[in-house]
């Protein structure tokens, strides 16, 4: 099936461009984001923590909802939007 | 040899370094009362680091006449018991680098080989390194930068 | 601990009078917006007009500011507001605030009002109140460079051509683009007939234990520079926040009608108009950007409140009104916020072409940088707008349905709250109204925060869904608190625990710093009470100037209308949800039902005593 996954700055940056198209197999969230990571090991440097798990600093949107809990299955279509969230004044 | 070299745009103007050299040097904060001097006007929008370059035919040196200057392990140094304060050196340095304030004067000796600026630089506009290796890896980020715009 | 300066200058009199701050205020109050805040509840009078001589400015520094301290750039300015008639209190960065540690002091009153335009000049511990008339009428570049060229190396902290008109949103400058901003301290200023205060000094700040000091900030700095946000704020600066902002569909757009906005404002579109990023002083972070239109910035706020909320998409029409407010002086926050305001109104119809004299809305650049001048000079419908949210006597009862205020201040950053219900509870709560900076509880956004790790940092019953309103009083309190140790430090909150980061600087390490700086130990329990004495005086000043309970609140809009757009898609702020996290927030504060400070409290605070 076809997800896309959108990247925002500064995830963007670690492999050139903000959107990619992926032919995965059925699974979660989970399972997408560690196929990816050993897609583009660049982005997987920055999206995982030292112990193989999504950093928790990185936050998930699975079209539009946020994610709390990562094993949520993903189906055919479906947008992941990936970000680390900063503030500022 | 390794000396200091400054990178203008990589400085931040943030005076990390000078807070850093003051307060090993004289126990407080004061980026006035450093070796390192950051010479910034945000509406000129620059920033600029003054400082030492441990000149091989130092004028400090030849114009000092109480010998408070001395050379140990290539670098050069002063010795404050027997300076007059007479400021000459300053007055001389072509890279303005020495710093007189009431009963002090301040040179950059280079912390003995741990440079206290370059630790606390966060963006790397001040480096300590060998000057070939320094002079090496210049020069390839220039010619990255020519061949990346021709 | 060491003795520490502060001076009274009576501009009416002409007379200075300087005092060792008491030891007990540097312990219960540290310094900067602390001691400020308790010097205002100590000086000024119940019912006084914000522009009368009795009003007070004062501005202080934080014990590590100036200092190899990272960040140690920040300091406060205070008095009451006339943009609010409240508490107003505002903490800025730059240069300033470490000069005037080394011109020899940390406090300075400006009571009174100056016959004729006046700077005060702070040099090496002299104070001198000194004849303005070839600065006044020159906007806030100006002035800072003509004092330069006639006094040398000199810091100022400056009002600009708004402030001289008393515009209720003028701010503070000191340099291109640091901003005392909130609140209209440049308005106060002034009103007191002061262009500038100007500090230059050639002593540095004694350091207690200057080696501890190094060794500790070598730590300090390998633990900031580890960090993965430090990076992104040091090359994009705050505006990334606005992409961040825009996928949650949290971007306040046109008065908040709207909650989605363009890509083009995203932070990469904004590289091509950057020079170089640079810092303030003792800064490892340097978030800010000297854009190629001759200014700096912008932030994320004036992305926002600029850009998305005066529907502009356009970034170099955003960097040009940026730099129109920071020449001027106005607060980019405020100014944003009110001209989104007046066009909702004019759209609607609750305001005319009579008021107005032309035509006004959303999406025109000229228009909005017009306005901008007019407001600066009082001009025409400017006259009416640079009232900020008291305009809303001259618009009608009905505008005050689409003013997006609390307690009479805009709100400050660009984030529409009506998703993550902390961040709601926070801007009723602060005391100077609506402004992120007193308490946002940013980790809310981190939506995977494990619930362990979200109870360590805010205390047992903190919840990880952003969008319920069970346990969010925590987490406001517990930024609250830290914010106003933080602002009394003399730190910048972007490198301190729970703003920007879970992994920031947290009470130990300003213990450490406090030890090495002063030589005095301050247990990591002690400044966090330290921060709770803050909110109550401040708490106890309001209410002192009328504020109550019910002014604990939301604009209406926030309250009534669903967000209309993206993934915060149908959220509002529920009044039921939002009066139980105001219940169990005045509970953690141990205010009574009517968020009143109890008399024993009132009495402890009380108790650190007046002038000396």
């Amino acid at each position: 099936m076809e997800i896309t996954l959108k990247l925002l700055k500064p995830l963007k940056d670690a492999i050139g461009k903000d959107l990619l198209t992926l032919e995965v197999e059925e699974g979660t969230v989970t399972s997408l984001l560690q196929h990816v990571s050993k897609e583009y090991p660049e982005l997987g440097k920055e999206l995982l923590d030292d112990k193989g798990g999504l950093d928790y600093r990185v936050n998930v949107i699975l079209n539009d909802k946020p994610l709390n809990e990562l094993d949520v299955e993903v189906n055919d279509g479906d947008q992941v939007t990936l970000f680390i969230p900063v503030s500022g004044g | 040899m390794k000396y200091l070299y400054y990178y203008p745009e990589k400085c931040t103007g943030c005076r990390q370094c000078a807070m850093a050299c003051s307060l090993n040097k004289f126990g407080e904060c004061n980026p006035k009362r450093s070796a390192i001097s950051i010479v910034r006007d945000e509406f000129e929008r620059y920033e600029f680091a003054i400082f030492c370059m441990q000149c091989e035919d130092a004028p400090c040196m030849d114009v000092c006449h109480s010998g408070s200057y001395y050379v140990e392990d290539n670098i050069i140094k002063h010795d404050d018991n027997k300076c007059i304060l007479c400021r000459l050196c300053a007055a001389v340095c072509p890279h303005s680098a020495i710093t007189t304030m009431g009963k002090d004067l301040v040179k950059c000796d280079l912390c003995d080989g741990d440079p206290k600026c370059v630790k606390y630089c966060s963006t790397e506009a001040l480096v300590y390194e060998e000057e070939t290796k320094e002079q090496a890896s210049r020069r390839r980020e220039l010619a990255k930068k020519i061949l990346s715009t021709s | 601990m060491y003795d520490r300066k502060m001076a009274i200058v009576d501009l009416s009199k002409g007379k200075v009078k300087e005092y060792t701050i008491p030891k007990k205020w540097q312990r219960g109050f540290l310094g900067g917006r602390g001691i400020n805040s308790y010097l205002l509840y100590n000086l000024i009078e119940k019912g006084i007009d914000p522009f009368s001589p009795k009003n007070v400015l004062v501005l202080g520094v934080g014990p590590l500011g100036g200092t190899l301290a990272p960040s140690s750039s920040r300091f406060n300015a205070s008095g009451l507001s006339p943009e609010t008639g409240i508490l107003g209190d505002s903490n800025c960065g730059g240069f300033f605030g470490p000069e005037l540690r080394f011109a020899g002091f940390d406090h300075l009153v400006l009571r009174g009002k100056s016959k004729k335009p006046s700077y005060v000049n702070v040099q090496d511990g002299e104070i001198e109140i000194r004849d303005a008339k070839d600065y006044w009428g020159l906007d806030t570049y100006e002035v800072q460079i003509s004092l330069r060229k006639d006094l040398g190396d000199v810091e100022s902290v400056v009002t600009g051509v708004a402030g001289e008109n008393k515009v209720r949103m003028a701010c503070l400058r000191t340099g291109v683009k640091n901003a005392a901003g909130r609140c209209g301290m440049g308005a106060l200023m002034g009103s007191k007939n002061v262009k500038a205060v100007v500090a230059s000094g050639v002593n540095g700040v004694k350091v207690e234990h200057p080696q501890r000091m190094l060794e500790l900030m070598e730590e300090i700095k390998d633990y900031l520079m580890g960090s993965k946000i430090t990076p992104i704020l040091g090359s994009q600066g705050t505006p990334l926040l606005y992409e961040v902002s825009n996928a949650l569909g949290a971007i306040r757009t046109k008065n908040s009608q709207l909650n989605v906005w363009s890509d083009s404002l995203n932070a990469e579109e904004l590289e091509q108009h950057v020079e170089k990023m640079i810092s303030c002083s003792s800064c490892f972070t340097h978030c800010r950007h000297r854009n190629k239109f001759d200014g700096e910035g912008p932030e994320y706020t004036a992305v926002g409140l600029l850009g998305a909320n005066l529907g502009l998409d356009h970034y170099p029409d955003i960097i040009k009104l940026n730099n129109t407010c920071n020449e001027l002086g106005l607060d980019v926050s405020s100014a944003g916020s009110v001209l989104g305001w007046a066009f909702e109104l004019y759209e609607r119809g609750i305001i005319d072409k009579k008021m107005t004299g032309q035509e006004i809305g959303f999406g025109d650049f000229e228009l909005a940088n017009d306005l901008l001048h007019k407001i600066s000079r009082r001009e025409g419908f400017g006259d009416i707008l640079a009232e900020s949210s008291q305009a809303a006597k001259k618009f009608g009862p009905k505008s005050k349905d689409y003013l997006i205020a609390v307690k009479n201040l805009p709100q400050s950053d660009p984030h529409d709250i009506r998703y993550i219900k902390a961040f709601g509870l926070g801007i009723a709560t602060a005391s100077r109204g609506a402004d992120h900076l007193r308490s946002r509880p940013t980790i809310e956004i981190f939506f995977r925060l494990p619930q362990e790790v979200k109870e360590q940092i805010y205390g047992k019953g903190a919840t990880t869904d952003p969008t319920v309103y069970d346990g969010k009083a925590q987490a406001v309190h517990f930024s609250d608190n830290i914010f106003a140790t933080i602002d009394s430090l003399g730190l910048c909150k972007f490198i301190c625990h729970g703003f920007n980061s879970p992994h920031y600087l947290k009470y130990e390490h300003f213990s450490k710093l406090l030890y090495a700086v002063t030589g005095s130990e301050f247990k990591e329990k002690e400044l966090e009470n330290i921060g709770k004495r803050i909110i109550d005086t401040e708490r106890l000043f309001n209410f002192k100037h009328g504020v109550t309970a019910k002014d604990d609140t939301l604009p209406k809009r926030y309250f009534d209308d669903p967000m209309k757009q993206g993934v915060s898609k149908g959220h509002r702020i529920e009044r039921k949800g939002f009066d139980k996290m105001k219940k169990e927030y005045y509970k953690l504060r141990k205010w009574d039902e009517k968020g009143r400070v109890k008399p024993q409290r009132k009495k402890h605070i009380e108790s650190h005593g007046g002038l000396p």
